[in-house]
């Protein structure tokens, strides 16, 4: 039992990283990315490419990773959704379930269906115990690495400039606009951060566990079960809903492995239902 | 053409009758096709009828409503193994699967009132995870998973023949059409256009929105639950790898974007387009399948939001603008 | 005189601002009732309160006696409170007669008086002179034309209070008129008015009573004269210009 919570709180971590960046798009400039699961892979895929073909260091071709899914965002936001989310913000849904599609197949066809994981030589120990049970020691780097993110993004989010541009944003559009915020540029920041954060999410998962591009639409339903779970528009809300994701689903996968969608999903409509806001989360806002 | 006025209904007149007329005239336009094609395009023809009334269905919620549902290949799935599990365990007759079909879909729909509280990104997911559910579901309980223990699937044995399919997806889509024609121009009709235009004016003006938002999913979720069930014996084998497939839903969506969402006549072209497309890809081009799936909706949402419909309206005003533009130079010269 | 709409203290706190800090006046039945305050006062914050958009952090709405609080604007509009919207609100894509339709289709059946949902849009559109431009689609009208759909849409709605916010943002002299005669013709017909404005003067002269909110509180309420005279009011709104020419 403690295992389970252990692993599952470690694991955490990573859910937590890719679901800042969804949570940010989502609470900024208000539509659900059906992509953000094809960017994680990208990025995931994209750091293994560097590392094993590239040969660079895992420091390098995991920025490099980041950075690239990052500049993806940008471009998929700039090229296709600004486009359409002026006109009918519900069709921005069905746009980017439609991109997701092409960059999975793109992917398949560039990097083959299979999967790949990437093997990490750190010089860290290979772990320690906590209590009775074994931790490996990438997974607690993996989980010290999230914990530092929601601080930097929560900073980012109540300090800066940027910031405070994006919280104007997701309050009221137009009085932002109003008070010299250039929208357009806005969101494209907030893309990049998110496909940053999703790059670098599967950068570190396909450490761990193999990536393919098929396993796209599962990161995208996992960080929103995340930021459900852990209420929209909150970095501290998407940490706690990794960690309790984390600890969900592995108990879910330990316990009952048959049935473990069946419960995530069915948690998820409960949550939908009962507490749509999340545990962190603001109530549902009026649309004007 | 008077088809592409459907979305157009002018102050005073109900364009109802008018509507239902054109599609009865079409019904019996297509029925004739049997008499002269043969099975390979007869059975073609079919898989474009069942894609045309599931994409309907999904019309009503998606495109009218403006509340896309990513997993209403569920109520397909639902009703294609009512279809199954009625014909094969328990003997029903066709019929009465397809009416258990609907009304299970139906009821499934229902239960998701209390969703529709929240905005359209919450819908649009928690379909998605409903979907999931029930295909996990489906796949491991024994009961639904297949006759015997260890199967994985449905066979289905019928005597029903090809022709008599035909008319059976022929009858289906009509009526689905039907429906759209009877919502859209009903009270329902408007509830949905306000909401989807604009939910908080729709409801400051006395719409319950949860309501009839709730009244649109159910609608759309009967047909596909009756539509899956009438395809069980048609494919003859069920199981949740051939009717849970993620492309079903995809399709829907798809062929309602690109003919044009929250039109009668979108999901008909838009059917009829893409089966020829899917045609010619498909010898030449088959692992690109989803591929040009995944770019044909990506590059219609982004250049033609309102799909085929609006490109072909533009296309007319830009012919009667150039027409009136000769006519003009014509009366100048004179 | 019945108090139609009374509200009651209403306070309202949102991230930390306290956008209104326990406003309370009260609309009468058959009064025009002009509300008025500087950007930024709290005006559309305690409109979205009092039709529904928002709930109120604390304090009490009534209409005709009940309480509206935590309604849906669905209902609220069934209770006969009707609101206007400050921006463009009409459907897109379909024609003034659509767009005054959905409302009567829609009015609360307790006060259709048995009148068919195609009378009373025809009535309403008639009402405000738009019967040559019942085919057009809401895009091509005009800003004047439009904000006259809204009249006619509100009326379709059979309102017993109508609440306009800012209904003469953006209209010339002659727009602005036509709208304010619609007004005052409305309330002939008994419907009760809360006049949200930025245009002062017309608020003066249309208005029975008025109320001025700066900040999120009521500075002050009475006969337009009076409040004109008050030298808060003075100071913080209507500027010396206008109180020396009084």
């Amino acid at each position: 039992m403690e295992d389970v919570v252990i692993y599952g709180l470690l694991r955490g971590g990573i859910y937590a990283l890719a679901a800042f960046g969804f949570s940010l798009v989502l609470g900024v400039i208000g539509i659900v990315n059906f992509a953000h699961g094809a960017l994680v892979v990208f990025g995931g895929l994209a750091t293994q490419y560097l590392a094993v073909r590239a040969g660079m260091p895992y420091l390098a071709a995991i920025s490099g990773g980041a950075i690239a899914t990052g500049l993806l965002a940008v471009f998929i936001q700039r090229a296709f959704i600004a486009r359409t989310f002026q006109l009918e913000p519900l069709m921005v849904l069905v746009q980017t379930f439609g991109i997701a599609t092409v960059i999975t197949e793109l992917g398949s066809m560039g990097w083959g269906t299979e999967e790949r994981l990437l093997r990490l030589k750190t010089g860290l120990p290979p772990g320690w115990f906590i209590g009775e049970t074994f931790v490996p020691s990438f997974d607690v780097v993996i989980f010290l690495v999230s914990l530092v993110s929601a601080v930097f993004l929560f900073l980012v989010l109540g300090k800066t400039e940027f910031g405070r541009a994006i919280r104007a944003c997701s309050d009221n559009r137009q009085s932002a606009q109003l008070n010299g915020i250039n929208l357009a540029r806005t969101f494209e920041k907030t893309m990049f951060v998110s496909g940053v954060w999703a790059g670098l999410a599967g950068g570190m998962f396909v450490t761990l566990s193999p990536l393919a591009p098929y396993m796209h639409f599962s990161w995208t339903i996992d960080s929103f079960l995340v930021i459900i779970i852990g209420g929209l528009g909150s970095m501290v809300g998407a940490l706690v809903g990794g960690l309790l994701f984390g600890v969900l689903s592995f108990g879910a996968a330990f316990y009952a492995p048959t049935i473990a969608p069946a419960i995530t999903f069915g948690v998820l409509l409960l949550f939908l239902v009962f507490r749509p806001q999340g545990l962190l989360g603001a109530g549902p806002a009026t649309r004007k | 053409m008077a088809f592409l006025e459907f979305f157009q209904p002018r102050a005073g007149t109900n364009p109802t009758a008018r509507q239902l007329g054109l599609l009865v005239a079409a019904l019996a336009v297509t029925a004739l096709i049997p008499l002269f094609a043969n099975d390979y395009w007869v059975r073609l023809i079919i898989f474009v009828f069942l894609n045309i009334g599931l994409a309907s269905a999904w019309n009503i919620i998606g495109g009218y409503a403006g509340y896309p549902s990513f997993g209403h290949g569920v109520f397909f799935g639902i009703g294609a193994f009512a279809g199954a599990i009625g014909i094969v365990r328990y003997q029903l007759p066709l019929p009465v699967v397809m009416v258990l079909g609907g009304l299970l879909a139906g009821v499934v729909a229902a239960m998701f009132a209390p969703i529709f509280k929240q905005k359209g990104l919450y819908f649009a997911l928690s379909t998605l995870a409903l979907m999931l559910v029930f295909e996990t579901v489906f796949q491991r309980w024994t009961f639904t998973r297949g006759l015997r223990s260890h199967d994985l699937g449905w066979t289905i044995a019928t005597q029903i023949t090809l022709a008599q399919f035909y008319y059976i997806f022929l009858a289906l889509l009509g009526a689905v059409v039907a429906t759209v024609i009877l919502v859209v121009n009903s009270r329902i009709g408007y509830a949905l256009q306000a909401i989807r235009k604009d939910e908080i004016l729709a409801a400051s003006i006395g719409i319950r929105t949860i309501k009839y938002k709730s009244l649109a999913f159910m609608i759309s979720a009967v047909w596909p639950g009756v539509l899956g069930a009438a395809f069980a014996p048609f494919l003859a084998y069920v199981s949740v790898q051939s009717v849970f497939e993620v492309s079903i839903t995809l399709n829907m969506i798809l062929i309602t974007v690109f003919g044009g969402a929250g039109t009668i006549i979108g999901p008909v072209i838009g059917g009829i387009a893409l089966s020829i497309i899917d045609q010619i890809a498909w010898g030449s081009f088959l692992s690109y399948h989803r591929l040009i799936y995944g770019v044909l909706i990506v590059a219609i949402i982004t250049l033609y939001p309102g799909g085929l419909v609006v490109l072909i309206q533009s296309m007319k005003t830009r012919r009667h603008a150039r027409k009136a533009a000769v006519v003009n130079a014509s009366e100048r010269v004179r | 005189m019945n108090k139609l709409l009374e509200v009651e203290n209403v306070t309202m706190i949102f991230g930390g601002i306290t956008a209104l800090g326990g406003i309370s006046f009260h609309l009468g039945e058959g009064e025009v009732l002009g509300l008025i305050g500087p950007n930024g006062a709290g005006k559309t914050t305690l409109f979205n309160v009092i039709s529904g958009l928002l709930p109120p952090t604390s304090g009490e709405i009534k209409l005709s006696g009940s309480s509206i609080v935590g309604l849906r604007p669905d209902q609220i509009c069934a209770y006969g409170a009707v609101r206007t919207f400050q921006s463009a609100s009409l459907l897109i894509g379909m024609s003034v007669w659509d767009n005054v339709h959905v409302a009567s289709l829609f009015r609360s059946p307790s006060r259709s008086k048995g009148e068919s949902a195609r009378d009373c849009t025809a009535r309403a559109i008639a009402f405000c002179g738009l019967q040559d431009r019942v085919d057009a689609v809401a895009e091509t009208l005009t800003t004047g034309e439009q904000k006259q759909v809204e009249i006619a849409r509100a009326m379709a709605s059979n309102p017993k209070v109508l609440m306009t916010d800012e209904i003469l943002a953006g209209l010339d002299a002659t727009d602005s008129e036509s709208i304010l005669q619609m007004l005052l013709g409305l309330k002939d017909q008994g419907v009760s008015l809360l006049f949200v404005e930025h245009d002062v003067r017309s608020v003066m002269r249309i208005s029975d009573r008025v109320v001025v909110i700066a900040q999120g509180k009521k500075l002050a309420e009475g006969k337009p004269d009076e409040v004109a005279r008050q030298p808060e009011v003075i100071e913080v709104y209507l500027g010396t210009r206008y109180a020396q020419n009084h």
